[in-house]
């Protein structure tokens, strides 16, 4: 509410009367002025009341609002990011245990063989693969340290093809079952990571 | 007797890493040890071994060239782990594998 201030004035305009307005001299304000019956002036003053309530209300909704669509929408760009990074490493895992399924695969035909009747070629496709595996793995492992299959891998590569190449061994169906173990553990390793991550 | 000596697998022997003896293929792990390790391990305190830029590497290669220098006695597992660092930022589990050679391998005579 504004305050009123009313006074009379002198008409001696050399030596006016003044009347403490409460208004400081930083503040707006306004004056007018009018004539009584008497002809005295009378200057009302009228301090500049700034913001009403209902002004300030709805100020502060609209600050509000601004807010709450802000934050909604950096809510969502967070959550699609959030959600995007997922539906990547969860394409990125599910290729990898396909890349190691083939691997094994491929390894147990081999292990399962003499050495004699094993050609160089299928033993560099095991080691391509594993290599491809190898890389697929640490992308993983960069976007989050907790994706580190560096022991699963280390032991697949191991049981897969350490002295593979020996063309003097006899069809080995032991080592075909280690290596089907070897991939269930990084399978089940890139599994659990994947689900304690993101439930 | 230099502090540091770096050996690029990919690009001081091959980008396709063989099997583990000579007489079995080319770019075999005992010719890597051979060529480029055991010469290096006399003339540097230190190497840096760059797995790097290959199509990736058998067990029986990694096994051959680190546990073999064990093997062969050119020095104790802990010896030469402490004189070995490697640079494998495309699969970081290369040297685990080499350190479980390395730790593994017992020595021949």
């Amino acid at each position: 509410m504004a305050d009123d201030i009313s006074g009379n004035f002198s008409r001696n305009y050399d030596n006016p009367v003044t009347i403490d307005a409460g208004i400081t001299p930083g503040q707006k304000g306004s004056c007018e002025s009018f004539l009584d019956s008497k002809f005295n002036e009378i200057v009302v003053c009228r301090r500049d009341p700034g913001l009403s309530y209902g002004e300030m209300i709805q100020g502060i909704s609209v600050t509000a609002s601004v807010i709450v669509a802000l934050v909604s929408v950096l809510s969502v760009h967070y959550f699609s990011i959030k959600r995007q990074r997922r539906d990547e490493q969860f394409a990125l895992c599910q290729s990898s245990q396909k890349l190691a399924e083939d691997i094994a695969d491929k390894a147990v035909k081999i292990w399962i063989k003499p050495g004699r009747e094993i050609r160089r070629d299928e033993i560099s496709d095991l080691i391509l693969g594993l290599g491809a595996l190898g890389r697929r793995l640490e992308m993983l492992r960069r976007r989050k340290k907790y994706f580190d299959f560096a022991k699963q891998m280390a032991e697949f590569r191991s049981t897969t093809t350490k002295d593979i190449e020996d063309r003097a061994r006899a069809p080995d169906q032991s080592r075909a079952e280690q290596v089907r173990l070897a991939q269930g553990d990084l399978d089940s390793a890139i599994d659990t990571a994947f689900h304690r991550m993101h439930g | 007797m230099k502090p540091e000596l770096h050996i690029s697998v990919a690009r001081m022997f091959s980008r396709t890493p063989g099997p583990r003896y000579e007489w079995q293929g080319p770019w075999s792990g005992e010719q890597f040890r051979r060529q480029h390790l055991e010469s290096a391990l006399k003339e540097a305190e230190r190497l840096v071994i760059d797995l790097d830029g290959t199509r990736g590497y058998g067990s029986s290669f990694l096994d051959e060239a680190f546990g073999g220098l064990v093997r062969e006695g050119v020095m104790t597992a802990k010896d030469l782990w402490k004189r070995l660092s490697f640079i494998s930022a495309e699969d970081s589990s290369y040297p685990k594998e080499i350190e479980t050679s390395i730790f593994g391998a017992k020595r021949k005579h």
